[in-house]
Order: C-alpha cells, then sequence, then structure tokens
C-alpha cells in the first residue's frame, strides 16, 4: 500500500506541475526579463537560456510543491483505518 | 467511449505492466497515418535547417526576446496571441473529437508519430511480432543481446538527433550544430538536449500506451465530448457473432455462425492491447488499426467490409446521424472567429512601440537659464521587417524643448533605448503635474506611428 502511495505522489506531483511550470513560464517571462530580476538578485553573468531553466525549475519545484501536498491532504484520515482492518 | 468503471482504472494503475507487441498492418488508415507521421515530423525535423532572408523561418529566440514564425515577428506583448493561439488549438480539439473522436490520438499526437517511429525500428531490427516474442522467450545470449543493443543504440542516436532539433528551435540549429561538433555547448542547451532525448526514448521506446492511459489529461476527459453523433470505432457484434473458426465457403447458416472467424488479428494489432470486441473502450486511441486488419480479413473471406468500422452510436441503434448539431456549430463559430480576430489583429498590429519612463532619481531639475527639465528614458521598438528613421513631437505644453536628434535611426526588428530631456519655461507650467503626449512618426511611412503618455512635474508653486 505504501509503495503504491509513493508512486502516485512521485507522478502525480511531477508531471501535472511540468505542464503548470511550462505554462507559467511563458506567461511570467514574456512579461519580466528574466536578466532583470538576476541581476537584481547580484547574478550578472547568467546566460538566457539558464536564467529561463532556473525560473522554469523553480516553477516546477513551486508547483510541485503544492500538487504533493494536495495529495497528501486529499487522502482521507477514515480511509487508512479501513485498510488497516 | 465510456469510462468502464473508475475503480478498474485506479487499481490498473499500479498494475504490472504487460509487454505489448503490436502487430504491423497495411490498409487505408495505416497508410493516412503515414502520411500525417511523414507531414508531422518532416515538419518537424526540417523546419530549423530553412533560412529566410538570413534568419531561421522558425525559431522561438529566448536571448533576444523574440519569436519568429514565417514572415512574423513576435515580441514579449504578443505573447496574448500565444495564449489565443492554445484557446483556438483547444476548441479545435474539442470540435474533432466531437465529429471523429479521438482524430488526435491516432495520427497527430506526438506520442502515437514518434511511438510509430520507434515501432517501425524494432521491426526492423527485431522483426516480425511472432519473431519479437519469442526473442524475448529467449535465454539471454550473445545473439540476443546484439539484437537488443542494435535496437537501443538506433534509438538513442534517433532520440538524441530529436532532441538536437527540439533545442534548435530555441538556439540557431547551425550554431548550435558547430557547437556540438566543437564541444561547445551552455549547460542549459546539453540539459534541453538529453531531456527531450531522453522523454522521447522513454515516451516512445519504453512507457507507449502507458502514456495514454495513465499521463495523458486528453485522454482522461475526452469521453465527455463524445455524443451519440460522433463517429468512433466499433465492432458490429450483430453481424459478427457468434464468433469462431471455419473455412472459407463454409455456409454461416448451417454452422449458425456471425462474420467474425475469431482470428484475433485486431486484438494484435492493437497498441494499447485491447479487444475492439468487447465494446467502446477509455483505452482505445482510434488508431483503426483494427479496422484495416479486419477489412483484410474479410476480404480473404469474401465477406463484406466493415465489421470493425468508423460508425456513430446513433447508426449503430438505427437511427439517423446528424453531423451538424448545436455543439458543433458552436465550436465552429468560435474557432472561426477566434481564428480571423487573431489574425486580422497580427496583421494590423502597430509596428512600432514606444515606451517611455521617467527617471526616478529626481522629479524635476531647475536649470541655470530659469528653465524647468524632466528626464526620462524612452524605448522604440521597430517591430517591422525593415528599418526606420523616425521623428519624435512632444506636445502638451507650450514651448517644450526636446533634447532628442532627428531623425532616430532604429533598425529592423531592434529596440533604441536612449535618454530624453524636456524642458520648459516655469510661465507655462500651469499645474505641478503636466500630461504630455509623445507622437513617433516615420519618415519613411505615414502609417507607421505609435504615441504615449508620460507626465512633465514642475515646482510646487511655478
Ligand atoms: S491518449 Fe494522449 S498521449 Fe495518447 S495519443 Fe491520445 S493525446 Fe496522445
Ligand atoms: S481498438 Fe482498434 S482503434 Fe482502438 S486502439 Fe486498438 S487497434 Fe486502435
Amino acid at each position: 500500500m505504501l509503495a503504491l502511495d509513493k508512486k502516485l505522489l512521485i507522478i502525480g506531483s511531477l508531471w501535472p506541475s511540468f505542464w503548470m511550470a511550462t505554462a507559467l513560464s511563458g506567461i511570467i517571462f514574456s512579461a519580466i526579463d528574466p536578466l532583470i530580476i538576476a541581476s537584481q538578485m547580484g547574478f550578472n553573468h547568467v546566460s538566457y537560456l539558464s536564467a529561463y531553466s532556473i525560473g522554469f525549475f523553480f516553477f516546477w519545484l513551486v508547483c510541485a510543491w503544492s500538487g504533493f501536498f494536495s495529495i497528501i491532504f486529499s487522502r482521507s484520515v477514515t480511509k487508512k483505518n479501513v485498510s488497516k482492518k | 467511449m465510456s469510462v468502464k468503471n473508475n475503480d478498474s482504472i485506479e487499481s490498473s494503475l499500479f498494475e504490472k505492466r504487460k509487454k505489448l507487441y503490436p502487430r504491423e498492418v497495411h490498409g487505408l488508415f495505416a497508410n493516412l497515418r503515414l502520411l500525417s507521421v511523414s507531414i508531422l515530423l518532416g515538419a518537424y525535423y526540417l523546419l530549423p535547417w530553412i533560412n529566410l532572408s538570413g534568419r531561421q523561418i522558425v525559431l522561438f529566440d529566448l536571448p533576444e526576446r523574440k519569436f519568429y514564425i514565417f514572415n512574423w515577428i513576435f515580441w514579449p506583448q504578443d505573447f496574448i496571441y500565444l495564449a489565443l493561439l492554445l484557446i483556438c488549438a483547444a476548441f479545435a480539439l474539442f470540435l474533432f473529437t466531437a465529429l471523429a473522436g479521438r482524430l488526435w490520438c491516432g495520427y497527430a499526437c506526438p506520442q502515437t508519430v514518434w511511438t510509430e517511429v520507434f515501432l517501425w525500428i524494432e521491426r526492423k531490427v527485431e522483426g516480425t511480432r511472432s519473431q519479437q516474442m519469442k526473442l524475448d522467450k529467449q535465454e539471454s545470449s550473445f545473439t540476443k543481446f546484439r539484437i537488443k543493443a542494435t535496437k537501443h543504440t538506433i534509438w538513442i542516436i534517433f532520440s538524441l538527433y530529436t532532441g538536437f532539433t527540439f533545442v534548435g528551435f530555441f538556439t540557431p540549429i547551425r550554431e548550435l550544430a558547430q557547437g556540438i561538433m566543437s564541444f561547445d555547448l551552455g549547460p542549459s542547451e546539453v540539459f534541453w538536449l538529453l531531456f527531450y532525448s531522453l522523454a522521447t526514448y522513454g515516451n516512445a521506446g519504453w512507457l507507449r500506451e502507458q502514456v495514454c492511459m495513465y499521463m495523458c489529461p486528453y485522454a482522461r476527459f475526452q469521453s465527455a465530448m463524445l455524443d451519440k453523433d460522433s463517429l468512433v470505432i466499433s465492432y458490429d457484434a450483430l453481424r459478427g457473432e457468434p464468433r469462431g473458426g471455419r473455412k472459407k465457403g463454409d455456409d454461416l447458416e448451417a454452422k449458425q455462425l456471425g462474420s467474425c472467424i475469431d482470428c484475433s488479428l485486431c486484438v494484435q494489432v492493437c497498441p494499447t492491447g485491447i479487444d475492439i470486441r468487447n465494446g467502446l473502450q477509455y483505452e482505445c486511441i482510434g488508431c483503426a488499426a483494427c479496422i484495416d486488419v479486419c477489412d483484410d480479413v474479410m476480404d480473404k473471406m469474401d465477406y463484406p467490409r466493415g465489421l470493425v468500422k468508423y460508425t456513430t452510436e446513433n447508426k449503430m441503434e438505427g437511427r439517423k446521424t446528424t453531423i451538424l448539431r448545436p455543439r458543433i456549430i458552436i465550436y465552429v463559430i468560435l474557432l472561426v472567429s477566434i481564428l480571423s480576430g487573431i489574425f486580422y489583429s497580427i496583421e494590423t498590429r502597430d509596428s512600432v512601440a514606444l515606451n517611455i519612463l521617467r527617471d526616478r532619481n529626481a522629479l524635476y531639475r531647475e536649470n541655470f537659464e530659469g528653465t524647468i527639465s524632466n528626464s526620462y528614458t524612452i524605448k522604440v521598438l521597430n517591430m517591422d521587417l525593415i528599418d526606420h528613421d523616425y521623428t519624435l513631437k512632444v506636445t502638451g505644453i507650450e514651448g517644450l524643448q526636446s533634447s532628442i536628434k532627428e531623425p532616430i535611426k532604429v533598425k529592423a526588428g531592434q529596440v533604441l533605448e536612449m535618454p530624453l530631456l524636456l524642458s520648459a519655461e516655469p510661465e507655462s507650467l500651469h499645474h505641478t503635474s503636466l500630461t504630455i503626449k509623445l507622437t513617433l512618426q516615420a519618415v519613411d511611412d505615414i502609417n507607421v506611428s505609435t504615441e504615449s503618455e508620460g507626465r512633465f512635474i514642475g515646482p510646487i508653486d511655478p
């Protein structure tokens, strides 16, 4: 049972969030130039492709985090008790 | 395609997967798929190599923050078009699904398209379906290893080339190719190249139908877009049953048999491993392989074709099929209006933009000669395909002096950023803050112009 949950957790949080991160990168980076953010954070020698990539991974992480907790909280406590029987 | 039962799907999510060996098919629909695969892959692999007036015809230039698509250049502020285009794609998908089920899955989805290629390679190396099955059952041996290694090597080379092409849509592909030759690539380029290659190899080589069954969002909600008038692939049970073996020319009445000879070929060709004779199923991607193979069998038996065919639920139940139903009409209207809106607005969009930004450091400055000045930074974006000279007129305050030296020369597709100093006599400043209007006009084309507004700040008590 635990093994199954793990698989669902991993796929369920990483996969939809991958697409959300793609969409977010598109929207956010068309409005804001990522190099401006990078230079304000003190990084002056980042290439564009790296700035976009780092942004993408950041969005991915955030969305995956949220998905992860959605899955955790969607498991009802009672269900667990039932399966123990 | 109704979802049979939620539980059975959820539980199968974790079942151990049996490897499928889809059998090769020939026929009308297989040819259609081949055509669609060739067009799509042809476009994917060739487009980055085509140049138009010195630049790649399709290039998503991230460093310059510009997308080149044929004759169009898209700037970050044109993002709305991309969003609208995606909405159109969604409506088109709804439309096609309502009309003819999973056309997208069967003929155009990248998953299907690349899997077709991988299957083709697999068949070239490992042989037919039965040869593949035999090979997998064999004890490990050098021959087996050699065959498997060959297959994976070809798959990997093909995947790497696919990944390379993918990155080539974002970095000029010729530079990228040179970078690879001289081992001089940025870390991000390497990463995305490998990432896309791995995704291709994994999805088309290993996961295959599992992507459709467990990972694809479209597969989950497409059934909601089908109705009784949508074309679906279905087995004519009335005609086919009772199924059973027979010889060619046997009297069906006497033997009490239907048209299905129970050869199980429809199951063997199915890329998702289902039996279409069990009715519409969630797993069916509508690839029509079972139609092709069954038509073949019917031909050999001298039975009429169409035991498995494209049909609608209404037709199967003996009712009329209507094509122009309200949902179809609504989808078409929406699609046509959004698309024409997009094209109209792209074609008529301004080919120049002007941004003005007040310098934050000082509100205003009093000069020796008693005038008041404000400083700004202006940005002129020439979004046209040719170079332009512009003039800048500033109005709103009497006798306003501008520091700009005309003409302002901006090359095609370039952004020019420069300081702007405006000075006015204190007498003409009736308020502390006044609106000024900037008009940028191309010298050579009266239609190319734009306007922008800014504020001029003066002393509180002028
Ligand atoms: S189910 Fe999804 S992944 Fe599979 S072919 Fe259809 S759209 Fe593509
Ligand atoms: S049942 Fe037929 S149409 Fe559906 S996926 Fe299988 S072979 Fe393709």
